[in-house]
């Protein structure tokens, strides 16, 4: 009952002309840039922040989060009709959704994505409501240690999680932080890596470098590849799923629910990590797992359902601790932070009408997504006969004109295409950019935080462990790099392939 | 170019960029009265990159992860890139408009053989479309060059 008054005042906010409006773009664009293979919600969210500078910051969440959990919904697409997935955490529903569309079935698999992504994301945002609450009372009990021992461990599990090499992603997170100390110390206000450069003083705009890691790096690596899409079935017909569908798919929908919302929590994992565990999990509890990738109905409903289910549960380290589990969150951050917010334990108290409009909208933006991803499926499906030779120059137009809006300043635009080259580089070198983004976000956060807890101790680092919040999460964060080292270690002592 | 040669020429440059770090922050003062000092955590991330880079240089496994363009593909990115400069450059002199829709039509014939009307009526519109959406729309202050737009 103490939830159903504050989400009934969030209806209230959601349903406002002008934020129903800006849901429906979110999801509109999100569901655009998940079934266009080439941008992601990383890079979709970024250049489209400064859409949101003259809204406020719950209208600006509702349209980010729209645009997040619609790239889940319309990644589906491109994976079962061209076997080219939209954005990551749809990879493994190419596998059984290619499949279906080859037998003709590409309709019951499309309907069927859209249905699993309904109810997992409409469930997700039941357990985010259900879980909020405890989880930001938890973290009113934060001081500084336990702020960096959160901070750590959020670093520490996403480089864990994002790749097969732990040495590229601790790389990669160490080099994120590197751009994050680029600017003023957080206690003594000295400059630190500008070499003289006045615009450097306020540090690197996360704007320009997530833009240029994934938009910029994206389109430069498609260019490269000059890939074309080939459409494999153009008319798309009986999209609402058999009653044998859903008889084969209910426990895998459950299953992907709250394996995706759980994944979804812990910081660093993610919709793609949720996706993938669905996969495996539904595959090894099936009786005929003979069947997944040769056209399994559960092995699109699981990682789909999976997907959008952690959307919901990657908002909860967010929203109660602000401390962002995803690139994209870690983007979305960023952006209230332009907006003057401070997302945090304090946040339930403080701004109710922000949480309760955004839980409340996601509910709206999960009906919209349905009727958007069954009827005008059609038409999704005849967007990706767009050409690329369009399509790139497009994004990189628009990515130009958002990142120039940031500070009406070109050098931003410089600062964006630095980071393409760079991004560009790590995709050849296989290193992931996501670690980056988080870092970036993350560590002027845990710098103070860390200063703060030493001064607090006098010095010793002994805080982080006496303190048991502190040490919990400090033991999770060393465990979550040691482990991976410990195989990393034994996978150099045997000279073979490392697989992903 | 082999992905172990790959592999380990970027655990060098990982490797390089933690070192000249370090260098850095020798630079930075150690200590301001209290805490740490704004030395203390870019030093100690220089070492972790580091250190990364040679565990990355001595790995002998082949890293499937890695992946080596070809040399017209590299050639098509340093292309795409080129015109993205010429992009960022352009903007101030020649003003919003005309750059975009000079670099809309310059990227459509880059990717593609078209004919030049259809790129023209590709540049021209897209250019517009843009500048509507955040100029008149938005309200950004776009560069205006030349041409006030």
């Amino acid at each position: 009952m103490e939830i159903i008054s504050p989400l009934l005042s969030g209806f209230s906010i959601a349903l406002q002309p002008v934020n129903l409006a800006y849901c429906f773009l979110g999801v509109l664009a999100g569901t655009l840039i998940g079934v266009l293979p080439g941008i992601g919600p990383v890079a979709g969210v970024a250049m489209l922040i400064p859409f949101s500078f003259g809204m406020s910051a719950t209208t600006a969440m509702i349209m980010m989060c729209g645009i997040y959990y619609g790239a889940m919904y319309g990644g589906s697409t491109t994976s079962i009709l061209v076997n080219l997935p939209g954005e990551s955490s749809s990879v493994v529903t190419c596998l059984d959704g290619y499949a279906l569309a080859r037998q003709g079935r590409a309709g019951a698999a499309l309907g069927m994505a859209a249905f699993a992504s309904f109810i997992a994301g409409t469930l997700g945002v039941v357990g985010l409501m259900l879980l909020a609450k405890p989880v930001a009372a938890l973290g009113l009990r934060f001081g500084p240690p336990e702020t960096f021992a959160l901070t750590f461990m959020a670093l520490t599990l996403v480089t864990g999680l994002v790749g097969a090499s732990p040495a590229k992603g601790i790389a990669t997170a160490a080099f994120g932080m590197l751009l994050g100390m680029v600017g003023l110390d957080p206690m003594s206000s000295e400059e630190r890596f500008t070499f003289g450069a006045l615009h450097l003083a306020d540090g690197l705009s996360f704007i320009s470098v997530s833009v240029g890691l994934f938009a910029a790096a994206e389109v430069l690596e498609s260019v490269e590849r000059n890939q074309q899409i080939v459409l494999h079935q153009e008319r798309i017909s009986n999209l609402l799923p058999t009653a044998k569908d859903w008889l084969a798919s209910r426990g895998a929908l459950w299953r992907g629910t709250v394996i995706g919302f759980l994944v979804g929590v812990l910081p660093g994992a993610g919709a793609t990590i949720a996706s993938m565990l669905a996969y495996a999990l539904e595959r090894r509890v099936s009786r005929h797992p003979e069947r997944f990738g040769r056209g399994a109905i559960e092995g699109v409903v699981a990682p789909e359902g999976a997907n959008n289910a952690a959307t919901a549960g990657a908002l909860v380290p967010l929203l109660t601790l602000g401390i962002p589990g995803s690139g994209t969150t870690a983007v979305m951050l960023g952006a209230l932070m332009i907006h003057g917010l401070r997302p945090g334990p304090l946040l339930f108290e403080q701004r109710p009408d922000f949480v309760w409009g955004v839980i409340a909208s996601m509910y709206v933006g999960n009906v919209l997504l349905l009727i958007l991803n069954l009827p005008l499926i059609g038409l999704w499906a005849r967007l990706l006969r767009i050409r690329s030779s369009m399509l790139f120059p497009l994004i990189m137009a628009f990515s130009v004109t958002g990142v120039f809006a940031v500070n009406n300043n070109v050098t931003e635009v410089g600062v964006m295409l630095v980071f393409g080259v760079i991004g560009y580089a790590m995709r050849k070198g296989g290193f992931p950019a996501a670690p980056v983004v988080l870092a970036l976000v993350l560590t002027p956060l845990m710098e103070t935080a860390l200063q703060q807890s030493l001064q607090m101790s006098h010095g010793s680092f002994a805080i982080f462990f006496t303190r048991p919040i502190a040490a919990t999460l400090v033991i999770v964060g060393l465990a979550s790099l040691a482990l991976p080292a410990l195989r990393g270690a034994a996978r150099w002592l045997r000279p073979t392939t490392v697989s992903s | 170019m082999s992905p172990v040669v790959i592999a380990r020429l970027s655990g060098v440059v990982v490797a390089g960029v933690g070192v000249a770090v370090c260098i850095l922050a020798r630079h930075l003062p150690a200590q301001t009265g209290f805490g740490l000092g704004p030395a203390f955590l870019p030093f100690w991330t220089g070492i972790v990159l580091a250190a990364c880079g040679l565990w990355l240089c001595a790995r002998t496994a082949v890293d499937v992860e890695v992946s080596w363009p070809t040399s017209r593909g590299f050639a098509r990115a340093a292309f795409g890139f080129v015109l993205l400069l010429l992009y960022a450059l352009a903007l101030e002199p020649l003003g919003y408009f005309m750059s975009t829709a000079v670099f809309l039509v310059a990227g459509i014939s880059l990717l593609e053989s078209v004919r030049p009307i259809r790129a023209l009526i590709f540049g021209l519109g897209s250019a517009a479309f843009l500048f509507i959406i955040f100029r008149v729309w938005l309200r950004v202050p776009l560069p205006a060059g030349v041409l006030g737009w």
